[in-house]
């Protein structure tokens, strides 16, 4: 999609896909898990679409841990604080 | 304005499984190169560049699938629907709408991809629902993406859902 189509369907600039997202989303726990931990389970909801000139930023905050496994909320959001997507994910770190 | 989408025909289409698709074997050269554009601008971390094992997120269809079929007897062919599911040929109504965005996504992994691994990605039509918003009556709507490896290990399962209004 172009700005002008995204502008005719009320956007401010062209969107992106939420694989956008979700890719940011997996080098945020990526980065958690290390090269030999695994990310076993992620849920996103796209409040928001991410638009061109938007930096995304991934977070996230652990809820509860089971030996080497976590489970996290999980956000993207915008360079202003505006959240973008909402979800959870687990993840096992290597033992 | 339309009563419901949910006819008969579109709630009975849950769980049938529409399409298939196979992967090329997975190179290194394909992981390296999903996780420059992944971590572009940044230099992506070095066991990602040396990579035998595939990150989670990896897609080994993203340069396209080494063979595609659709698994409806109803479809001719004439509409291409790689990446989701082809709704003229399970028979659902043919629906205007003024807008359709990616509701979300939920993902549960398995075995992790290796070079070599040859990936078939399974699409199966997901429930369908609907409800009121500021647009008016919104279709929620679900594809499910299953792949397995060439031992038929589970390497994920997705739930992708998109929202027309």
């Amino acid at each position: 999609m172009d700005d002008e189509a995204a502008r005719a369907e009320g956007f401010d600039a062209a969107i992106g896909q939420g694989n956008h997202q979700w890719a940011v989303v997996h080098r945020m726990l990526r980065e958690l898990t290390g090269p030999n931990g695994t990310i076993t389970r992620v849920e996103i909801q796209f409040r928001s679409p991410n638009i061109k000139g938007q930096v995304l930023t991934a977070r996230g905050r652990v809820t509860s841990r089971a030996d080497d496994s976590l489970a996290l909320d999980i956000w993207t959001e915008d360079q202003h604080g505006t959240t973008l997507g909402v979800g959870t994910a687990s993840v096992t770190l290597p033992s | 304005m339309t009563d419901t989408y949910l006819t008969d025909v579109v709630r009975q289409a849950a769980g049938r499984e529409c399409s298939r698709a196979v992967s090329y074997p997975i190179e290194a050269s394909d992981i390296r190169k999903w996780a420059l554009a992944a971590y572009w601008p940044e230099r992506p971390p070095q066991f990602l560049i040396d990579a035998e094992v595939a990150p989670e997120d990896f897609d080994p269809f993203a340069w396209g699938p080494a063979s595609y079929e659709s698994l409806l007897p109803d479809d001719d062919g004439s509409v291409i629907v790689r990446h989701g599911i082809n709704e003229r040929a399970l028979g659902f109504p043919e629906w205007k709408f003024r807008a359709g965005l990616n509701g979300g996504m939920n993902c549960t992994y398995g075995v992790r991809m290796h070079v070599g691994d040859v990936i078939t990605d399974t699409k199966s039509c997901g429930e369908y629902t609907e409800r009121q918003g500021r647009n008016g009556l919104m279709l929620i709507t679900q594809s499910i993406s299953t792949w397995t490896n060439q031992r038929g290990e589970l390497v994920k399962r997705t739930i992708n859902s998109g929202i027309r209004f």
